[in-house]
């Protein structure tokens, strides 16, 4: 097994419409480790998920992205996720007209390159993710989160990932709007998927979900940079006295 | 047009008339008078805007009489019955139309069969519904349809009588000029499916397709109609249905618009009786040089009917549809509800859609809406889909589809995958 970061970020810029939102980040992410991106509204978490999937409203001014010591920056959305990156979406998109199954069924295929043993138990594994986040089966028929409620497009983006298995999962904001109950249900499916062979960057503006998936490291981010990095103990910090904490320290240094 | 050749093309219209019952022949003889005393549409005219009716316009009143009826011709063949359905029609442009019905349908009574024949054995019902519901003063293309119309199928549905399979009609054209006609009678209280489907393998440069459809329906039925016109892109096509819908009847219409070169088609239905409802559901995928255009009427003559339309039109290439939607409630016809929805999805640069919604609405008592969208495949779901390994063709076929896929689950099972074939072979290229 490779030693190398599963995910490597180095000194990446981001624009959005010719502004600057993600101004420097370096990150390393290691096989089996949990890491949290924390931050206020408007910090760049979101721009820094998008830009390593691939959106492509997000242009990557400078830096480089290596996912399992692959450079991925010149590849299109669709090669990053074959490359092992799983976006879960803060507000996933209505797909009408398209089957939840039919949608997992091309998307399964196209990670599989034609390995027929797990095609042909796709259908089986659909069914036990259905059941991992505790969705009922006639989702299956429905079309991709059309009317789906906010809980339930939640949930679907974690079955996805468990269904695809991913070497790098960021989840992008996967615990907000979401009730005590089903933070529970999402937390398990990615307790589930989490494992010595993939690594996770939680993208979060609260510490609750942190309650239930414990990550390995926490980074804080503002204004487009990582302000702060540590341990689970910074989380709690941040839950105690607030972003403003960090913030007072970003305008100083300004 | 002088004078002296339209004597000349009379005389040969009489000439040829052998073998029809005389009021029939009296039909002819009016539609075409009628037809040669009428000038070309005006395109001023609304429904004459977004096509040149010239195109439909046969090249010379000689050329059309060598496509008048031959009565004395033997045109059954007998063939097997697809077991998904419950009679088979086929008719061909160059006059051969034979059915074959199951054992299921011809006990009930249901007949399915030559109209010409039909004529005379079923004299009664023909002469009162033929040309009841589009007759010579309807336009001067479905004028020409009544005078020389030589092949058609009649369908009757006695009262009570449930058939549980479809009937299939192939509408075959041939040659260049396919002038043909459906007439269907439903009696009360019945239930039963048509698909009618206009195709052909044939490719003659600039075949015309002139097809009249005219569907009648007691009370209390339960009616579905499934149009298809996917025939060549060498043919153009002009289609006209009219459907008359009695007290508490159900009719659910289905349009597939994928073939011809150019296309207009003009579908409407009266809710002629109390707790009548009507839906029609039409798919359009246009490509290429592709012209379509549409017009829907949903026509409340009597109070407490009900109607919806949807319209969903995908548009690649240089294609182009132009859609007028007409809702009309008459003066007497309370609390009638109506809507109607045209969505038109622009694959490309160099398509283009238009949208008329039409109400003529003389009654304060109604529910009415209507909408009409005009756009392109949101970006964000293509990424959406790019992000879960999906390439970007992949994604936009299926969201293509996935546009259409409301409609197709609507359909009769028996009948969806002709539909979902048919369709997704249109949009091969994209």
């Amino acid at each position: 097994m490779s030693t190398q970061p599963l995910l490597k970020i180095n000194d990446l810029h981001v624009e959005v419409a010719g502004i600057e939102v993600v101004k420097g980040v370096s990150l390393e992410l290691n096989r089996g480790e949990v890491h949290a991106i924390m931050g206020p509204n408007g910090s760049g978490k979101s721009s820094l998920a998008n830009a390593i999937a691939g959106h492509p409203s997000y242009t990557i001014t400078s830096g480089e992205v290596f996912v399992d010591g692959e450079d991925i920056l010149e590849m299109d959305p669709t090669e990053r996720s074959l490359a092992g990156i799983f976006l879960a979406f803060q507000y996933p998109m209505a797909v009408p007209g398209v089957t939840v199954t039919g949608f997992m069924r091309s998307a399964v295929k196209a990670h599989v390159k034609g390995d027929e043993q797990i095609l042909r138990r796709f259908r089986k594994d659909l069914k036990a993710k259905f059941e991992l986040l505790e969705m009922d089966p006639s989702f299956s028929t429905r079309y991709v989160n059309d009317g789906f409620s906010g809980g339930e497009k939640k949930r679907f983006e974690i079955l996805q990932m468990a269904m695809l298995n991913p070497k790098v999962a960021i989840l992008d904001e996967t615990d907000s709007g979401l009730d005590i109950d089903a933070l529970k249900v999402v937390s398990k499916g990615i307790n589930k998927v989490q494992s010595e062979e993939n690594t996770f960057l939680l993208v979060t503006h609260y510490q609750r979900i942190l309650n239930y998936v414990k990550p390995d490291f926490v980074h804080v981010m503002m204004d487009g940079r990582i302000k702060q990095s540590g341990g689970p103990e910074l989380a709690h910090k941040l839950e105690e006295l607030g972003y403003d904490w960090l913030k007072s320290e970003v305008q100083a240094e300004a | 047009m002088t004078s002296d050749i339209l004597e000349k093309s009379k005389t040969e219209f009489r000439s040829i008339q052998t073998g029809e019952p005389g009021w029939l022949y009296d039909l002819r003889q009016a539609a075409w008078n009628t037809y040669m005393d009428t000038p070309l549409p005006d395109r001023v005219h609304h429904l004459w805007k977004y096509t040149d009716p010239k195109v439909f316009q046969p090249a010379s009143p000689v050329e059309l009489s060598n496509i008048l009826p031959v009565i004395s011709e033997e045109g059954d063949e007998v063939r097997e019955l697809p077991a998904q359905f419950s009679a088979f029609g086929y008719n061909r442009g160059d006059r051969k139309v034979f059915s074959v019905l199951s054992d299921d349908a011809r006990d009930k009574g249901i007949v399915v069969m030559d109209l010409s024949v039909a004529a005379v054995e079923h004299k009664k019902l023909v002469q009162k519904h033929l040309a009841s519901l589009v007759n010579a003063d309807f336009g001067k293309f479905e004028s020409l349809n009544l005078a020389v119309w030589n092949t058609g199928i009649f369908i009757y549905v006695p009262d009570n009588t449930i058939l549980e399979k479809p009937i299939y009609l192939h509408r075959h054209p041939t040659g260049l000029h396919t002038y043909t006609r459906l007439l269907v009678v439903g009696g009360d209280n019945s239930q039963f499916s048509v698909v009618n489907d206009y195709s052909c393998h044939c490719e003659n440069e600039g075949a015309i397709v002139n097809g009249v459809n005219e569907v009648v329906v007691g009370k209390s039925s339960n009616v579905e109609l499934m149009n298809l016109q996917r025939v060549p892109r060498t043919h153009k096509t002009f289609i006209t249905n009219r459907n008359k819908i009695d007290a508490d009847t159900k009719l659910n219409a289905y349009a597939l618009s994928i073939g011809s070169e150019t296309s207009k088609v003009d579908i409407g239905t009266q809710l002629a009786g109390r707790g009548a409802e009507s839906r029609w559901h039409g798919i359009l995928y246009g490509k290429d040089n592709q012209h379509f255009d549409h017009h829907t009427r949903h026509e409340h003559t009597a109070g407490n009917t009900w109607s919806n339309l949807e319209f969903k039109v995908a548009l690649k290439d240089k294609s182009v549809s132009s859609y007028t939607g007409l809702i009309r409630i008459e003066e007497n016809a309370s609390n009638c509800e109506a809507y109607q929805e045209n969505r038109n999805l622009l694959l490309n640069d160099g398509t283009k859609a238009e949208s008329i919604p039409e109400l003529e609405i003389i009654n304060d008592e109604v529910s009415c809406s209507h909408g009409v969208t005009v756009g392109k495949v949101d970006p964000e779901m293509i990424y959406y889909l790019n992000s879960r390994g999906i390439d970007s063709a992949q994604a936009l076929r299926m969201v293509v589809a996935g546009f259409y896929q409301p409609v197709l689950d609507k359909l009769p099972e028996n009948v969806r995958d002709l539909y979902t074939v048919q369709l997704h072979k249109q949009m091969e290229q994209l």
